[in-house]
């Protein structure tokens, strides 16, 4: 039998010994933990001047540690926010050669549909439709690279996780775009096609670029938005597309 | 009696977690609500914004932006000239002049809509003030390459560097305001539960 007076070392406060405190106590601390940081605020206000996306260290700059917040003046990033920097620069250079490639395909296409639109002659289509075919190649064999870089990079949580997932959401969905276009293209050279089939046809791939386009600009504000809470300096505008 | 204590403290806590753990299962489990019907209110704002996406796509998205972009992308790969990439800049200059213009006429009701409209004014603005300085920019640089005869090689370097950071800085606000913009307006789109616009209808 132990001693009433056998308190162990980690007795608590008098309140607390009651159960039902305790239990309300926990309840509230549990409640806190499922809804506290389920969704991110998104910083629309911020500003974006600086011309360079590259996270740059000078060799003698003075970093904040990662236990100390700068407390006055400019913030200053820890070395955590720069290693994070660098992770989201790394991911938009492995996606760099999409971003550079996209309009060529783009031009083409506008090309194209204007001399569709505007009645053209079949040879002129037929011309405009070939320049089209040539960068749809030339894009996929770019996404499919660019597909490899990106995947590559081990990335376990955290924002530049959800960037690569963005990223390669975009990436698959442009390649299914390029594959469904050239479908639409083909559907279009077949005389034998009705005008629904070529509508049907020409809405499909536009539906996967637009989710492609989509993906491109939600990654974009979300690297905004994890820079300018990292205290790094903004990214380029266009260095996601 | 210690382990009634212990089971009813459970007992809360498992009831405190519940509607968290439940929320997105509940979601899923529930059937799907139906996509509230467009007011004439929502009608009138997708039909101001599209009218502010076709005046943005003959300014300039349509035939502009892409072969701007594209004829940069030669120019740094060294497959065409400087005199010929500064060709593209104006043709996509004087294509968004008229586009604002455009824009400037677009009649808008609503909060909404009107956002749009400064946000994409003010973007085809910057747009035009970057691309006429990557004119002067280009002016000189091509001076440079040409070897101009008596060429301060310092005083020019200045002005290459002043007017590229003025460049890069009214594009970077002008590629900002029109992807705040795009956010704003198909997360208005998606909550009034009508078609989105195109992704890149303020490219």
């Amino acid at each position: 039998m132990q001693r009433p007076d056998a308190v162990p070392s980690f007795a608590m406060p008098a309140p607390l010994r009651h159960p039902a405190l305790l239990a309300l106590l926990c309840a509230g601390l549990l409640l806190l933990t499922a809804c506290g940081g389920t969704e991110t605020k998104r910083s629309d206000d911020s500003a974006s001047t600086a011309p360079e996306a590259t996270t740059t260290v000078e060799p003698d700059a003075d970093l904040a540690t990662d236990d100390e917040p700068p407390t006055d003046g400019e913030p200053v990033p820890t070395r955590m926010q720069i290693g994070l920097g660098r992770r989201l620069d790394a991911l938009v250079l492995a996606y760099r050669p999409v971003t550079l490639r996209m309009n060529y395909l783009v031009a083409a296409v506008q090309l194209r549909d204007d001399a569709v639109d505007g009645d053209a002659s079949k040879a002129v289509i037929t011309e405009r439709s070939g320049a089209v075919r040539v960068e749809l190649r030339r894009l996929q064999s770019v996404l499919t690279a660019a597909r490899v870089q990106v995947a590559r990079r081990s990335i376990a949580t955290g924002p530049d996780r959800q960037l690569q997932q963005l990223l390669l959401a975009g990436i698959d969905a442009r390649a299914r775009a390029v594959r469904e276009l050239e479908v639409s293209l083909n559907v279009d050279a077949d005389p034998e096609v009705g005008d629904t089939d070529r509508t049907a046809a020409d809405r499909t791939w536009r539906a996967s670029w637009n989710d492609a386009v989509r993906s491109a600009r939600t990654a974009m504000t979300l690297q905004q938005d994890t820079r300018e809470a990292a205290n790094l300096e903004p990214a380029r505008e266009d260095s996601l597309r | 009696m210690k382990r009634h204590h212990l089971l009813l403290i459970l007992l809360l806590a498992v009831i405190a977690l519940l509607p968290a753990a439940t929320s997105s299962s509940g979601a899923d489990l529930a059937p799907p609500e139906p996509a509230p019907k467009p007011s004439d209110d929502d009608r009138r704002m997708r039909s101001d914004l599209v009218q502010l996406a076709d005046a943005w796509a003959a300014g300039g998205g349509r035939f502009g932006y892409p072969f701007w972009d594209k004829a940069a992308q030669r120019w740094r790969a060294h497959e065409i000239s400087a005199s010929l990439f500064r060709e593209y800049v104006t043709g996509y200059r004087d294509r968004l002049v008229v586009g604002c213009e455009a824009l400037d006429d677009v009649d808008v009701d609503g909060d909404l809509a009107r956002d749009v409209r400064e946000l994409v004014t003010d973007s085809c603005d910057d747009r035009i003030e970057g691309l006429r300085a990557q004119q002067r920019w280009l002016d000189e640089l091509i001076l440079r390459e040409a070897g101009r005869a008596g060429l301060d090689l310092e005083e020019s370097d200045e002005r290459l560097a002043e007017l590229d950071a003025e460049t890069q800085d009214r594009f970077t606000k002008s590629f900002r305001a029109t992807r705040l913009a795009m956010d704003q307006l198909q997360a208005a789109l998606d909550e009034q539960g009508m078609d989105r616009l195109p992704e890149d209808a303020f490219i």
